[in-house]
């Protein structure tokens, strides 16, 4: 299989996405890339994807418990990465590499998030700060059981300036939250909070940050009293009724067009202004243009 | 003729289209010219590429009483087959219902495939019509006053779409309202996922504009792939499927037997009006 | 004991218990299975409430009742098959019946219990009724039904979360309807089926037809078909687990 990535990503991975395992056979994956909000790499969700495959092959894993190092959980793929996307002498991105982004290193039926959703073991995640973008939508809207904080920030945080990409059309986010909140939180990019998440339906409990590790650990320890092929029942039985409900696979997504989008002259366009000023003046280019746009809007 | 029972606005350089639904002394109920306006006006905003989001209000009180049931015949005996014999005929009440509200241009099947995001200001009655609306809308902000149901449906059954209702606040609390004659508050819709927000009601104008705005910082092109791919989930969904479903339950309707002892719902509405069908139902009822 | 009372529109079928259902007693269900069906015939009732005597609902099954299920489904498979999974079945009975049909609950709902409230149109509880899920022990419950119900990730944060609800969360989740005082259950439960009962018999057969349609596009009607599946697989996982 090709490898994706360049020589810093692919040698960093295997320290950025940690894993280990308890003889109870709780495997854990953790993300630990903390300067970047445990931005992902394309090796970093290769890697993933591997050990979610490695566990699938495991009789003694029986829960899978997915967390984040540092502040946040995950902030989603990193942005602007060169992952042997770029064809020497070819100016435009492709049809075919569009593809391989958001198919096979996304959301495909080859890529992580389906491994995720597939995956023959319970998932427990551990979210805490932030969780957007990708770390939204293919996997906090695709582990079993998620565990969140009050101050939790969660959603397609991304949506204003690059576009819903996803969160509104997915089935399966329309299947979580209800229709009204997908596309509520899909247009307008608004960051769900853990009590929120809570109350929509997202996460199975709502602890204080303090006590994160310690209700994971206890759901994965009660369940993981049971025997494997019990759990692997479990498993079964939701990935068929997933695969009935129409939830566990992706449609056609706004994600295909995220490179192509054109941006009005009265618009910013994100990668432009991350061209001049790097990803953080694009953000906070952003911010301004929201904070203006309501400051017209109240002055009005 | 009636006034221009709904206006179409849009401030110079605005990126956010308003449509008006204007007949308070009604309680807006929606006339066949208003559905036409209300398409038309869905049409313009979609063809205007500044356009980013399209807020549907009311004057008045209410956002909607519902579908004027004065008009209920004539939707059928102006369709094809409709006028041909005394009673309109299976083939003019499915082309009517298809052609009003569900089949591809029908109003709730246009407001859901919008190219723009649309936003439902909800107060008072939000009933009948109204609960499609807020149904087919993308975001709805409702104030205090909202109350959504459709009281027609315990007296006769179920004749609408029932898959995005489902879908927003699931089966079992979606049969309260379908079957067992809830009408939910803004407080219910809220907190069973038909709504995005509560509102006081002097800041609902407000709130939706500030929504709206917070909308457009979106990029068209951002705004019309989702939408477009949105369309192919729908159809995942099996919303289109319900739709039809709606249309095909909808002319079947016409067929409903009452027995002897069931209250004449139909009957009362075409002698006394809904209003006061509703209200006689109740005395009947209350009398058993 | 099935007892069947009818009083103008409503029906109500009174069981001493349902714990049989947990142990998959197949005349039990059959009989049940009847009732239900034929008193939706009935063209003088449209809404059905379905409550037990006694202060719990449906007790948790034992290791026994699990036994004896598991039992009745190697044994009896085709039995099994007619009375639990199959579409003339008793839940697929209930989920597409012509009538309404109301739940009403109180003190501990579990096994059969649950999936009796999940196959029925409305539930009345008392505030002190808990929901204990049911899709790990019995492979006719239908998660897709419960997806449905009460949105995907809650269905999963019930099967999997290892306690039963209590009525508040029920109530939150969209699995029951209402939450009352256990000395006004009954009386709620008849105003509820009374109001559904307004509905012209044309108008319940039309509402149903609607539903009936809904159910399948969504996939209720596969998970159901799918039953005998789970069973066998639930059967292997078990031996699998004896054998390690």
């Amino acid at each position: 299989m090709k490898i994706y990535g360049n020589s810093e990503s692919i040698e960093n991975a295997i320290r950025q996405i940690l894993f280990e395992k308890s003889e109870e056979g709780i495997a854990r994956i953790t993300l630990n890339r903390p300067e970047k909000h445990n931005a992902m790499t394309v090796p970093m969700r290769t890697r993933l994807m591997a050990l979610l495959q490695q566990c699938d092959l495991d009789e003694t894993v029986k829960i899978i418990v997915i967390a984040g190092n540092g502040k946040s959980f995950c902030s989603g793929n990193e942005i602007n990465e060169d992952w042997g996307q770029r064809v020497p002498g070819q100016k435009r991105m492709s049809l075919t590499m569009a593809n391989r982004y958001a198919s096979d290193l996304n959301y495909g039926r080859q890529g992580f998030s389906q491994a995720l959703t597939r995956s023959k073991k319970i998932t427990i995640l551990a979210l805490h700060g932030y969780c957007a973008a990708a770390a939204y939508f293919m996997i906090a809207t695709r582990c079993d059981l998620v565990v969140v904080n009050p101050s939790s920030k969660i959603g397609a945080l991304e949506a204003r300036f690059l576009g819903p990409a996803g969160a509104v059309s997915a089935v399966h986010i329309n299947r979580i939250l209800g229709t009204k909140a997908a596309r509520r939180y899909g247009y307008t990019g608004a960051a769900m909070s853990g009590d929120d998440a809570l109350r929509i339906g997202l996460a199975h409990s709502c602890v204080p940050d303090e006590e994160m590790a310690t209700e994971v650990t206890a759901i994965a320890e009660r369940l993981a009293k049971q025997p494997e092929p019990i759990l692997a029942y479990y498993k079964s039985r939701i990935c068929a009724s997933e695969s009935l409900f129409q939830t566990n696979v992706r449609e056609i997504s706004g994600l295909l067009f995220s490179h192509f989008l054109q941006a009005g002259d009265d618009e910013a366009h994100f990668w432009t202004q991350v061209k001049k000023s790097g990803v953080s003046g694009a953000l906070d280019a952003d911010k301004a243009r929201l904070a203006a746009a309501t400051q017209k809007l109240s002055d009005a | 003729m009636h006034p221009a029972s709904v206006r179409c606005e849009r401030n110079e350089g605005s990126q956010i289209g308003r449509l008006i639904i204007a007949r308070p002394d009604a309680k807006n109920a929606i006339l066949i010219e208003m559905v036409g306006l209300l398409l038309q006006g869905l049409d313009h905003f979609a063809k205007n590429d500044d356009v980013k989001v399209i807020v549907i209000s009311a004057e008045g009180s209410d956002l909607t009483s519902g579908f004027d049931p004065s008009q209920v015949e004539l939707i059928y005996k102006s369709a094809p087959g409709g006028a041909v014999k005394k009673v309109p005929s299976q083939r003019a009440r499915l082309m009517a219902l298809n052609l009003m509200w569900w089949g591809p241009d029908g109003l709730y099947t246009r407001i859901l495939h919008s190219p723009k995001v649309t936003i439902l200001a909800a107060k008072g009655m939000c009933y009948e019509v109204g609960l499609y609306l807020t149904l087919c809308c993308d975001l709805v902000l409702a104030d205090c006053s909202a109350r959504f149901a459709n009281p027609r449906w315990r007296h006769v059954g179920v004749d609408g779409d029932l898959s995005m209702l489902v879908s927003a606040v699931g089966l079992k609390r979606a049969k309260g309202l379908l079957i067992f004659g809830e009408t939910w508050s803004a407080s219910q819709a809220h907190s069973y996922g038909l709504i995005d927000e509560l509102i006081d009601a002097q800041d609902l104008e407000s709130e939706v504009l500030k929504l709206a705005t917070f909308c457009t910082q979106v990029m068209r092109d951002g705004i019309a792939a989702e939408k477009h791919v949105v369309f192919a989930s729908l159809a995942k969904m099996q919303i289109t499927t319900g739709f039809a479903a709606a249309t095909a339950v909808g002319a079947w309707a016409s067929n409903l037997h009452f027995r002897d002892g069931e209250f004449n719902f139909l009957r009362e509405v075409r002698t006394h009006g809904l209003e006061n069908a509703l209200r006689n139902a109740e005395f009947y009822f209350s009398a058993l | 004991m099935i007892d069947l009372k009818l009083s103008g529109a409503l029906a109500t079928i009174t069981l001493q218990e349902l714990e049989p259902l947990s142990r998959h007693d197949i005349e039990f269900a059959l009989e049940l299975r009847n009732v239900i069906r034929d008193t939706a015939d009935d063209d003088n009732v449209k809404a059905i409430i379905l409550r037990t005597e006694g202060s719990d609902f449906c007790l948790p099954p034992t290791a026994s009742d699990l036994k004896i299920a598991a039992d009745s489904r190697i044994k009896k498979a085709a039995a099994w098959h007619a009375a639990y999974s199959a579409s003339a079945g008793l839940y697929q009975n209930m989920v597409y019946c012509k009538k309404f049909i109301l739940t009403v609950t109180r003190g501990q709902c579990a096994g059969a219990g649950s999936m009796l409230v999940l196959c029925s149109d409305f539930t009345v509880s008392s505030f002190d009724a808990t929901f204990a899920a049911p899709f790990a022990q019995y492979p006719e419950s239908n998660l897709v039904l419960a997806e449905l119900t009460m949105r995907l990730n809650r269905a999963k944060s019930w099967m999997l979360g290892g306690s039963a609800w209590s009525a508040e969360k029920a109530l939150h989740a969209g699995l029951i309807n209402q939450a009352v005082d256990a000395a006004d259950l009954d009386a709620c439960a008849v105003s509820a089926a009374k109001a559904a009962a307004l509905m012209p018999l044309d108008g319940v057969a039309m509402t149903k037809v609607l539903l009936e349609s809904f159910l399948d596009t969504q996939g209720v009607g596969q998970d159901f078909d799918m039953a005998d599946f789970y069973a066998s697989s639930m059967l292997a996982a078990q031996t699998q687990s004896r054998e390690k």
